[in-house]
């Protein structure tokens, strides 16, 4: 059985009771949809501010975040320290930017190596069928089995704490993500007339499959892209928490947190201002994914 | 369905070995010289010392020989002994398994009969205010980490109630109530995290079944509203169930290891984690066989149950 928990499965639109509630009215309609958009504009703005946070946090008038000071723990406001000081005297503000860097970057490149391995994966056991499709699909219902975190730890059990295996673990996710969509892509656009046109005059199959309906699939990639991005924030997130994914000092939210949840008593703004920063990043995202899902895919997934 | 039972139950072998030749394939591509890691620090070593210590652990056989050997001890129930606490590795996991057990089971108890409430009402109530509301905080609860929720709960409660998580951890066995008192904090939380968002599917399941030919037939005869709900609908809430509760299960076997880190309680997850950190090898394979193994049977339960439950659904 599937037991992920997916963004879409828990907000997606339900088939409408006309016998238990009255139909919205056309204008209650309309207000939903400007709504709609303004939210995806919220979401937006906060993915321009972080994504730009991240490129320019070098050049920002800010203190370096692994330079240790003289306060440790201060609250927010002490001496300069907008958002305080860490167990080390590094300021949080600077540190919580920074992490903004690491996320993303994480977060692209595993979107990137899962999108394009799974991608062309998908393309070809849909394509060529058989043994070879039944073999795939049953190992990526395996792996669909496990609920999310702990099938990273598997995985991140037999490569070792460590950035890159982090980031190989998370791609080794999502390429089943990726390579389910396609393949069930593939399926539905095999007997299109387009198809059995390149195929009556000759075409090759591998022309068929990258000429023809890789091009034509690149849209949905691209939404499950978008509507990938924060549940591999969380999970990096997660996996940082636990230690096994970014090693200090470097920072990032998920170390962050752990790191302060010794001084919860007395300094609970160390663990509680990254998680706001990750609560913000995965919100931005996922109202950044909605908007383009119904943008380009308003048939999918409602 | 007899057929579909044997079928599904034979299904579980190649997946339980595929799982076992994955990690232990796993580990050994990136593990680097076993014995190094055996040793970790140490300095205390010699050529022969390494070579007979080799031949001991039997890492001096090749690959595809080690791999069956640990297999067919693992199916006698030998999982080997631990490189870092010299005990046998399922005897470690035996010990800490019964507190994330209790953990779980309470924590899907919790979210199950909640989510199931919640999420029938709100699919009655479907664009109510409530309705709304939860589908809001679902959304701000699939996008932050719940352990960083529990986190500031507890904030929350040592700021307005003087509580602070327990120190001392005491066992099932020792102190039966104040075991009791240890858990019921971090179990209660984890279920009641995962309300907003379980609750949602089971909605979206029980409109499933509202929008069915029956119910609006059931309509059609003009019976009443509650007649309709609490007789046909009812009756028929066997998927959503099921749902709620595969969900519940998976997410509590999740929530119970971060909980434990959270709380700081001695777990299987805490094992796992610090046998991942220690690089204690013959661990991290048991390990993760053994929690593998749980999932495949998790799920072969469900699936079994859904086929009991809905006899529509038919598996040839």
């Amino acid at each position: 059985m599937d037991t992920h928990v997916t963004k879409a499965t828990v907000l997606g639109e339900s088939p409408r009771l006309e016998l238990l509630q009255p139909q919205p009215s056309g204008r209650m309609r309309l207000l939903r949809q400007v709504l709609r958009t303004k939210v995806t504009v919220i979401g937006v703005i906060i993915v321009i501010f972080l994504v730009i946070v991240a490129i320019v946090v070098d050049w920002l008038p800010l203190e370096d975040p692994y330079v240790m000071g003289a306060v440790l723990r201060g609250p927010p406001g002490t001496a300069g320290h907008v958002l305080g000081t860490d167990d080390f005297g590094r300021d949080v503000l600077t540190r919580v930017l920074h992490g903004s860097r690491v996320s993303l970057v994480i977060a692209l490149s595993v979107v990137g190596m899962g999108s394009v391995v799974g991608s062309l994966l998908g393309l070809v056991v849909g394509y060529t069928g058989g043994l070879l499709d039944s073999i795939v699909s049953r190992i990526w219902d395996v792996i669909f089995s496990f609920p999310g975190l702990l099938f990273f730890l598997v995985i991140m059990s037999a490569l070792g704490a460590g950035i890159q295996m982090a980031i190989i673990a998370l791609t080794i996710g999502e390429i089943p993500v990726f390579g389910r969509l396609m393949r069930e892509r593939v399926l539905a656009q095999q007997n299109k007339p387009y198809v059995e046109a390149a195929r009556s005059m000759g075409a090759r199959s591998w022309y068929i499959m990258f000429h023809h309906i890789l091009p034509n699939s690149l849209t949905p990639v691209l939404v499950q892209g978008a509507l990938s991005i924060p549940g591999i924030i969380l999970a990096e997130a997660g996996l940082s928490y636990l230690g096994l994914g970014v090693p200090p000092p470097i920072p990032s939210w998920g170390k962050m947190i752990a790191e302060g949840q010794n001084y919860l008593e007395t300094a609970p703004w160390l663990s509680l201002i990254p998680g706001v920063f990750i609560l913000l990043a995965t919100l931005g995202f996922n109202l950044l994914g909605d908007g383009l899902r119904d943008l380009f895919d308003p048939t999918q997934l409602r | 369905m007899n057929q579909y039972v044997v079928r599904r139950l034979l299904q579980v072998i190649p997946t339980v070995l595929l799982s076992t030749l994955f990690v232990f394939i796993m580990v050994n591509l990136v593990r680097g010289d076993a014995i190094d890691i055996y040793f970790g620090t140490s300095v205390d070593r010699s050529a022969a010392g390494d070579a007979a210590l080799r031949a001991q652990l039997g890492l001096d056989q090749p690959l595809p020989v080690q791999y069956l050997t640990w297999l067919s001890h693992m199916v006698t129930g030998d999982f080997g002994e631990s490189w870092r606490y010299h005990e046998p590795v399922l005897k470690l996991i035996l010990q800490r398994l019964s507190l994330s057990f209790e953990l779980s089971i309470i924590a899907s108890l919790i979210s199950i009969f909640f989510s199931s409430l919640l999420g029938m009402y709100l699919a009655i109530h479907q664009n109510s205010f409530a309705d709304q509301a939860i589908r809001f905080v679902s959304l701000i609860f699939i996008s932050a980490p719940l352990y960083w929720v529990a986190l500031a709960i507890i904030v929350f409660l040592s700021v307005t109630f003087r509580w602070i998580p327990p120190i001392r951890y005491v066992s099932l066995t020792q102190d039966f109530a104040t075991h009791l008192q240890i858990i019921a904090i971090p179990a209660t939380l984890w279920g009641i995290l995962s309300v907003p968002s379980f609750s949602r599917f089971v909605r979206n399941s029980v409109l499933d079944i509202l929008s069915e030919d029956y119910v609006r037939t059931a309509f059609a005869k003009g019976l009443t509203r509650n007649r309709v709900l609490y007789v046909h609908v009812l009756k028929n809430a066997s998927g959503p169930l099921m749902t709620v509760i595969g969900l519940s299960l998976a997410g509590a076997a999740g929530g119970t290891l971060l909980m434990e880190v959270v709380f700081s309680l001695p777990g299987m997850g805490r094992l796992w984690l610090t046998s991942i950190y220690q690089r204690d090898i013959p661990m991290i394979l048991g390990i993760s066989v053994f929690i593998s193994t749980i999932f495949v049977l998790v799920n072969l339960l469900i699936d079994l149950s859904y086929a009991w439950f809905d006899p529509r659904i038919r598996y040839d």
